[in-house]
């Protein structure tokens, strides 16, 4: 009983003595004990008093369910729910049991399983999430989804459910046990995703997909089974958001989890075709995808450690091969091609780069059974090759960040906006290249597991000179094939040498077409470059030839010149300016008469235009043109990275007109677009949420601003150098905010550091952006109360705004109030 | 503890445990596993799907601090003694972080009915880690038997096992570590119901 503190030990014995009286005696008693001295009688006394406390405050209603996990589990016994009788146990889980039953009033004979809460696991929450079972089977009519057939509260206050009894083996014992094929597995396999589709329509995620909730039944008779999908114990609706969706202690079965549901945050049905890909894995190879099967460890390393799939060939046994009745060589053969590709598909680790929809994973299962193998293969290369190339192209641009020097009118995230959601659509452009050079190919071959991109570039090159050498016409168009890959994966000095070479046999031949396409991927290439000069003259040959055709231009090219030409000289030179309205104008009519010009494109375009617009004061024509791109576009690709510059635009142009919870709010979603496509630890995305966060502390949420400018700084800091360019942007966003929350010190370093980024570009005396740094920095003095020190730096400010056009008039204004407040 | 778990075989997987740490041995998981979710589990009761930690987490983390652990593990009892600190730890900080985040509550402590007027909020949690600390610094063998109770959700059975005590000693420890602690937090109402 020694603490080797006296006084306490003291108090402790005083304290257990006292407790020895009767209550109402205590108080006198204590008063007596002259052996302890008053301080430890004055402790006891109100250790007493807060032990009256606590037993008052204990002795109300119980507020808390019962806690004591070790209660013994309930034993099966015959037992009566309504008038169903039980006769035995079917299963028991972490949430309840499952028995056969059968009714007792007569009205019918069928046998059902019946399932009820485990008594002592019973509480509010618990009921709750039992009604919502109920609700969501009820709502469910397929028939590959167990029935439900009734349901009630027993007598003794158990709620139960009635189901469908399907008498079967599980999936994966079927299949195991009747030696099937890999065909049959997947025939079955089908059912499974028909039933997880039809749950996915109607808002029910499973949240538990297993072998083990999967029941195969009627294949006594020789037949093929039908599968039924069980359990629905750990379903929720989607989107939910209520108590029916906790998770207390679900018990989800880690070994088909998928990453994120291991890590505890949010499933989707991208965690169910996460588990269906598991299961899907298991009945072709008999594996578990992530090493040993079962393992414990394993499955907690994949919550932290996102590991890919082991390819499904490597996986196989003996006996797995034997088990459907195949030779190790041809079940090996089988899984190596499609099948690969569609099984590690829905194992992705990122949800992002699973199948969107259960439905998709369906047809590509069909697609597989259904076409003869032989052809279906280079499809599938180039499907991985798609694929591949998503997952590896952005962040390799991403990282290579070019820089531009931006002249005056322009702001600085316009371009990084517009860059943003290039870098996503060029993806998707050179996918496309891609695709059209290697089906036009015979016999090249292209393992995606093994090269990346620029080695498989690479490894094309010489294929070009060897192969289509008597064949020059078609070795440019791959050339110019390849310069666009390069470009997209900015080996800028390759890509150049394949689109210089491919253009120099197209204007051998004088096909303008051809010559004018090359030049547009050229263009792009010198843009890359910073050779901003070369890229117009390229793209003004280009136009010229456009021009030249007439009708006979392609619509999508003739629109594409003039978007890009019009782009660079508003965005990137600000110069030529009537006549970039012009081309803008011109490629926007020309979509409008054209539904083979992709609408998001159009949308660009038109949010581009309204950019512009929106500088020379415009406000009103240039947000109803934004408002209309942004539905223009979404009638094709809702959501898609495109909407990155038209949200941009109405960020913009809401500031402008001073909404600042508009422009917050389009700021919010750009970000959550970015999030979606470049992912968010991509510089971009950190970047716009940056933009975010300053919209944010414009509308006065300085606490959340400062909270989402804590989480972009560190990304934006480790993707530049120090006073880079691309800094910019954030750095000022970051001084406003602090400047926003009082935190002025910290807004003046940031202002600071915002004119060295400026000084370090050598950017004129008269740009904008260092009379916005200077505004800055001089706010932030003016805040630490250095007015002498803000004065001449807000007077420099304003000197540069005044000579920049009116479309600084807002600035001015800024400006020249804070100057007026510190006058007084 | 509970009759899942065969206690010669913990302890001795534990002892075997320390000659060659890659990691927390398998079967050592697998016996431990279920106890320890179950537990997450009954913290996280108004867990709600998207909102920080979960159950899964909430064990996957107690494991990661297992690992980083002490280097030996005298036995089975030591073992769980140090995880009812791993998840006072965990809990806390975990309701420190929503304190500054000032999101919504999803924990459940205490897991015994030894203090049930504890409040739910946050600040509540990371009060009683501070008060145990307190204690801990006045009567450690005090805050061990808290923290066995209320982190672990032990009985009182478990407590005097784990601890090595015999009963009289608990019942008085508790008794007066639940007077300090109810004067220590001064708890004003019973907490409200949920």
């Amino acid at each position: 009983m020694e603490t080797g503190n006296t006084n306490w030990d003291r108090v402790e014995e005083l304290y257990h003595a006292a407790l020895d009286r009767p209550a109402h005696q205590r108080t006198a008693w204590l008063a007596a004990q002259s052996a302890y001295d008053a301080a430890t009688r004055e402790e006891v006394a109100s250790l007493l008093a807060a032990l009256r406390k606590h037993e008052e405050l204990s002795t109300g209603p119980r507020t808390r369910e019962p806690s004591d996990a070790d209660a013994p589990e309930e034993e099966p016994a015959p037992a009566r729910f309504g008038p169903y009788l039980t006769s035995g146990l079917l299963g028991q889980g972490g949430m309840g049991a499952v028995y056969l039953a059968k009714r007792v009033d007569g009205q019918f004979d069928q046998l059902v399983a019946l399932k009820v809460i485990a008594g002592h696991l019973a509480g509010a929450g618990m009921v709750k999430r039992f009604q919502t079972e109920r609700q969501l089977l009820a709502s469910l009519n397929h028939p590959n989804i167990t029935r439900l057939l009734d349901g009630g509260v027993a007598a003794s206050g158990d709620p139960y459910l009635v189901m469908e009894y399907v008498e079967g083996r599980t999936l994966d014992r079927e299949c195991d046990e009747r030696k099937l094929g890999i065909a049959e597995r997947l025939r079955l396999f089908q059912q499974v995703l028909e039933a997880v589709d039809y749950a996915h329509r109607s808002l029910v995620l499973h949240r538990d997909l297993k072998p083990a909730n999967i029941l195969v039944t009627g294949s006594a008779s020789g037949q093929p089974g039908i599968a039924k999908l069980l359990d629905f114990g750990t379903a929720s609706l989607m989107a939910e958001d209520s108590d029916l969706t906790q998770t207390r202690a679900r018990p989800f079965t880690p070994r088909y989890a998928s990453p994120e549901e291991l890590r505890g945050e949010r499933a989707t049905t991208a965690s169910d075709i996460f588990s269906l890909g598991v299961i899907l894995y298991e009945l072709l190879t008999g594996a578990w995808p992530f090493g040993k099967a079962e393992s414990v460890a394993g499955e907690l390393n994949r919550a932290f450690s996102n590991p890919a799939a082991k390819p499904p060939a490597t996986a196989i046994t003996p006996q797995a091969a034997e088990s459907r009745s195949l030779s190790p060589d041809t079940l090996g053969r089988l899984l190596r091609g499609d099948l690969s590709a569609i099984v590690l598909k829905a194992l992705e680790s990122s949800p992002a780069r699973r199948y969107g929809t259960v439905r998709q994973f369906s047809d590509d299962i069909e697609a597989y059974l259904e076409g003869q193998p032989v052809q279906a293969r280079p499809q599938t290369a180039l499907y991985r090759t798609g694929k591949f190339l998503r997952r590896r192209w952005l962040p390799i641009t991403v990282a290579a960040v070019f820089v531009t020097a931006i002249s005056a009118a322009a702001i600085v995230s316009l371009h990084e906006a517009r860059v943003a959601r290039e870098e996503a659509s060029k993806a998707e452009k050179v996918n496309q290249f891609l695709t059209d050079m290697l089906s036009s190919g015979s016999g090249f071959r292209f393992d995606p597991e093994r090269l990346t991109v620029a080695e498989m570039l690479e490894a094309s090159e010489p294929l070009l000179s060897t192969r289509w050498k008597d064949d020059p016409l078609t070795r440019a168009v791959l050339q110019r094939s390849l310069g666009a890959s390069y470009t997209a994966i900015h080996r800028l000095d390759r890509g150049k040498a394949q689109l210089d070479s491919a253009l120099a046999t197209f204007r051998a031949r004088g096909d303008d077409k051809e010559i004018a396409s090359t030049l547009l991927w050229l263009s792009a290439n010198l843009v890359e470059s910073g050779r901003l000069e070369e890229g117009v003259a390229c793209l003004d040959d280009a136009l010229t030839r456009v021009r030249r055709m007439g009708k006979n231009a392609p619509p999508l090219l003739a629109f594409s010149i003039e978007s890009q030409l019009a782009t660079l000289l508003t965005v990137y030179l600000n110069r030529r300016i009537p006549e970039s309205l012009a081309l803008f104008h011109e490629a926007i009519d020309r979509a409008r008469r054209d539904p083979a010009i992709p609408r998001t494109e159009m949308a660009v375009a038109m949010s581009h235009l309204a950019g512009m617009l929106g500088t020379q004061g415009k406000i009103e024509e240039a947000e109803r043109m934004t408002q209309e791109a942004l539905a223009i576009g979404r009638t094709e690709d809702p959501g898609g990275s495109w909407e990155i510059g038209p949200l941009y635009e109405l960020a913009i142009l809401h500031s402008r007109q001073k909404d600042m919870a508009g422009a917050t709010e389009y700021a919010r979603q750009r970000y959550e677009n970015m999030v979606r496509h470049l992912g968010e630890d991509s510089v971009y995305t950190a970047s716009s949420r940056a933009m975010w966060a300053r919209g944010l502390a414009e509308s006065g949420n300085t606490g959340e601003a400062l909270r989402q400018l804590d989480a972009a700084m560190p990304i934006v800091r480790k993707a530049y150098q120090p006073l880079n360019a691309n800094l910019w942007t954030p750095v000022v966003a970051a001084s406003r905010i602090y400047c926003k929350a009082g935190i002025f010190a910290k807004a003046e370093a940031y202002a600071r550091e915002a004119l060295q980024i400026v000084d370090a570009e050598g950017l004129p005396k008269m740009d904008t952006r260092r009379a916005e740094s200077l505004f800055h920095l001089g706010a932030a003095l003016h805040g630490e109360q250095q007015d002498a020190a803000a004065f001449p730096v807000l007077q420099q400010s304003l000197a540069i705004y005044r000579q920049s056009g009116p479309a600084f008039a807002n600035s001015v204004e800024r400006v020249q109030t804070l100057l007026n407040g510190m006058a007084k | 503890m509970g009759n899942q778990e065969p206690a010669g075989d913990i302890t001795r997987l534990l002892r075997a445990w320390g000659s060659d740490r890659e990691g927390i041995p398998e079967q050592l998981l697998q016996l431990t596993y279920e106890r320890l979710r179950n537990l997450a589990g009954a913290c996280m009761r108004r867990e709600r799907p998207g909102h920080t930690l979960q159950p899964t987490a909430l064990v996957n983390e107690l494991y990661l601090r297992l690992a980083a652990g002490p280097h030996t593990w005298h036995d089975r009892n030591h073992f769980y003694r140090f995880c009812a600190r791993a998840m006072r730890w965990i809990l806390t900080d975990h309701a420190r972080s929503r304190l500054r985040d000032k999101r919504k509550l999803d924990l459940q402590i205490p897991l015994s009915d030894d203090i049930p007027w504890l409040g739910g909020r946050d600040s509540d949690i990371a009060d009683l880690d501070m008060a145990l600390s307190k204690l801990e610094s006045l009567d450690a063998r005090k805050a061990r038997v808290l923290e066995l109770r209320l982190y672990l959700g032990c009985t009182k059975e478990e407590t005097i096992e784990i601890l090595g005590l015999s009963k009289a000693t608990v019942d008085r420890d508790l008794n007066l570590a639940r007077a300090w602690l109810c004067r220590e937090l001064r708890p004003d109402a019973p907490p409200a119901a949920g």
